[in-house]
């Protein structure tokens, strides 16, 4: 099982939808909100702040341009991001993926916070804006209440369908609104501020940039709940290069594990057994032999036993017996 | 404080700015031993890349209070559910730790009040590298140790 964090890529930001400025009327009383949600009045692209902001306000006191005129009017702000899963193996299992924001400011209004699936490519663009009607088209892959909470560190959203869900070949890439954005189809009667605030990807990276968490399982080995299997080897041959084996078994849940041999005979060549059981919790442990046979080169074991935390530790022979120019010497 | 990393990497492209980092984190001479806040403490061990990819291993050890310290078992905690298995890789690491102090500022400017707000950071690639072994085991349940 291997953890992979992946900090998103600076390609990340905000389509801002604002309503048509030419609205001089309050919230209620035009289609400020109808507007904005459908992405008919200004589409604005920021890539370039250290924070993005997901959400949505519809204020009365709505600067304008030239910052002296204040008009009503609705801002609904979509996060983008990105996140590089393309080292996960191709038949690796996905267990778990955590998507996590670092928030730096709060909307007074609280939001259910909802994180789609949109592959908006490499490149950001205010045509890559979802509209209300259809950003409930787009897979739910986790979410996150803010009434939950929204301070740092980071926040985590909850998983809804994450992990099946993550590119294994290239990038994963998210939206996040809120439901109210989804749900809400008609002009809402009061202002509200429900923009948030958290931080965006930097060009150097900091400890504190969106992030991907993703547990997974390398391909190599299968989980069996039942009965396992009988392998008479895990690798019959390897004629040529390296070869390495973290673990023959990693862990025994119950039941009763027996290794006859790690590696039962070496010809040629460097062989290393970093440990045969790095780790017995519970019950008795019997390897048979480490190594049982070799016909040439050097043999190094670090150590047939590295730890043992509790109950007794027996080794009955370290070697039993070596032959050295015919003669039987027994061993220690 | 210098900010060697940051300044080589003037030019780059998103991909050649991760590699160069991973890079950074690789060839690290003395990493840090350990990073303590509250009853935790995590340590990292076997800094390498794999595919051009940061991996190391990390340990987490909860506080009994009084002075002592039991090892978490992260495997159990992987079946219980709980996140941070070994080995951990990272895309993409982080170099920048939050600073008050630090001579890294990032300014920006809201839309909507146009207000300019500065944060402040410092290169650090140990701090960075404890601070992701810290985060990614964040979830996994430290041993009731409680007399």
């Amino acid at each position: 099982m291997s953890t992979l964090v992946v900090y998103a890529d600076t390609s990340d930001g905000i389509v801002q939808a604002q309503s048509s400025k030419a609205q001089a009327t309050p919230p209620g009383a035009g289609t400020h909100w109808v507007d904005a949600r459908a992405g008919a009045g200004v589409l604005l692209l920021s890539q370039t702040m250290s924070y993005i902001i997901i959400g949505h306000n519809q204020s009365v006191d709505w600067y304008d341009d030239d910052y002296e005129d204040y008009t009503s009017g609705a801002n609904i702000f979509q996060g983008f991001y990105s996140f590089d899963t393309s080292s996960i193996g191709d038949g690796d299992s996905v267990s778990a993926a955590v998507f996590s924001i670092w928030p730096t400011g709060a909307g007074s209004v609280t939001r259910l916070f909802e994180a789609r699936l949109s592959d908006w490519g490499t490149s950001l663009g205010t045509s890559d804006f979802i509209t209300g009607a259809n950003f409930g088209n787009y897979t739910l892959a986790a979410h996150y209440d803010a009434a939950d909470g929204w301070s740092f560190p980071y926040v985590n959203f909850v998983d809804d369908a994450l992990p099946a869900n993550i590119n294994k070949t290239g990038a994963t890439r998210l939206v996040v609104c809120t439901s109210y954005f989804r749900t809400q189809t008609t002009n809402p009667s009061t202002t509200s501020d429900s923009s948030y605030y958290a931080l965006s990807s930097d060009y150097a990276g900091t400890t504190s940039d969106p992030k991907l968490t993703v547990t997974y399982e390398a391909a190599v080995g299968e989980v069996y709940d039942g009965a396992g299997p009988t392998l008479d080897a895990w690798i019959v041959a390897t004629k040529t290069g390296t070869f390495t084996a973290n673990a023959v078994l990693k862990r025994s849940q119950a039941g009763s594990f027996t290794a006859n041999a790690t590696i039962k005979k070496s010809i040629a060549g460097s062989s290393t057994a970093n440990a045969v059981i790095k780790w017995t919790q519970v019950g008795s442990t019997t390897a048979a032999a480490t190594i049982k046979r070799i016909q040439a080169g050097s043999l190094t074991v670090n150590a047939v036993i590295k730890g043992s935390r509790a109950s007794s530790l027996a080794a009955d022979a370290i070697r039993l017996r070596t032959f050295w120019f015919g003669r039987a010497e027994d061993g220690f | 404080m210098p900010t060697p990393i940051s300044d080589a990497m003037v030019g780059m492209t998103p991909e050649e700015r991760a590699a160069y980092k991973t890079a950074q984190f690789a060839a690290m001479v003395n990493p840090p031993d350990s990073l303590t806040a509250g009853t935790r403490m995590v340590a990292v061990n076997n800094i390498t890349t794999v595919g051009g990819i940061l991996q190391f291993e990390v340990a987490v050890w909860g506080s009994d209070g009084m002075g002592g310290w039991s090892l978490v078992d992260l495997e159990a905690a992987r079946i219980a559910g709980e996140w941070g298995g070994n080995p951990v890789r990272v895309v993409n690491p982080p170099i920048l730790v939050p600073d008050p102090g630090g001579d890294v500022e990032r300014t920006s400017e809201d839309p909507i009040t146009h207000v300019v707000t500065s944060t402040f950071y410092r290169e650090d690639i140990d701090q960075a590298l404890m601070q992701i072994a810290y985060d990614v085991t964040e979830k996994i349940t430290l041993p009731n140790n409680e007399m």
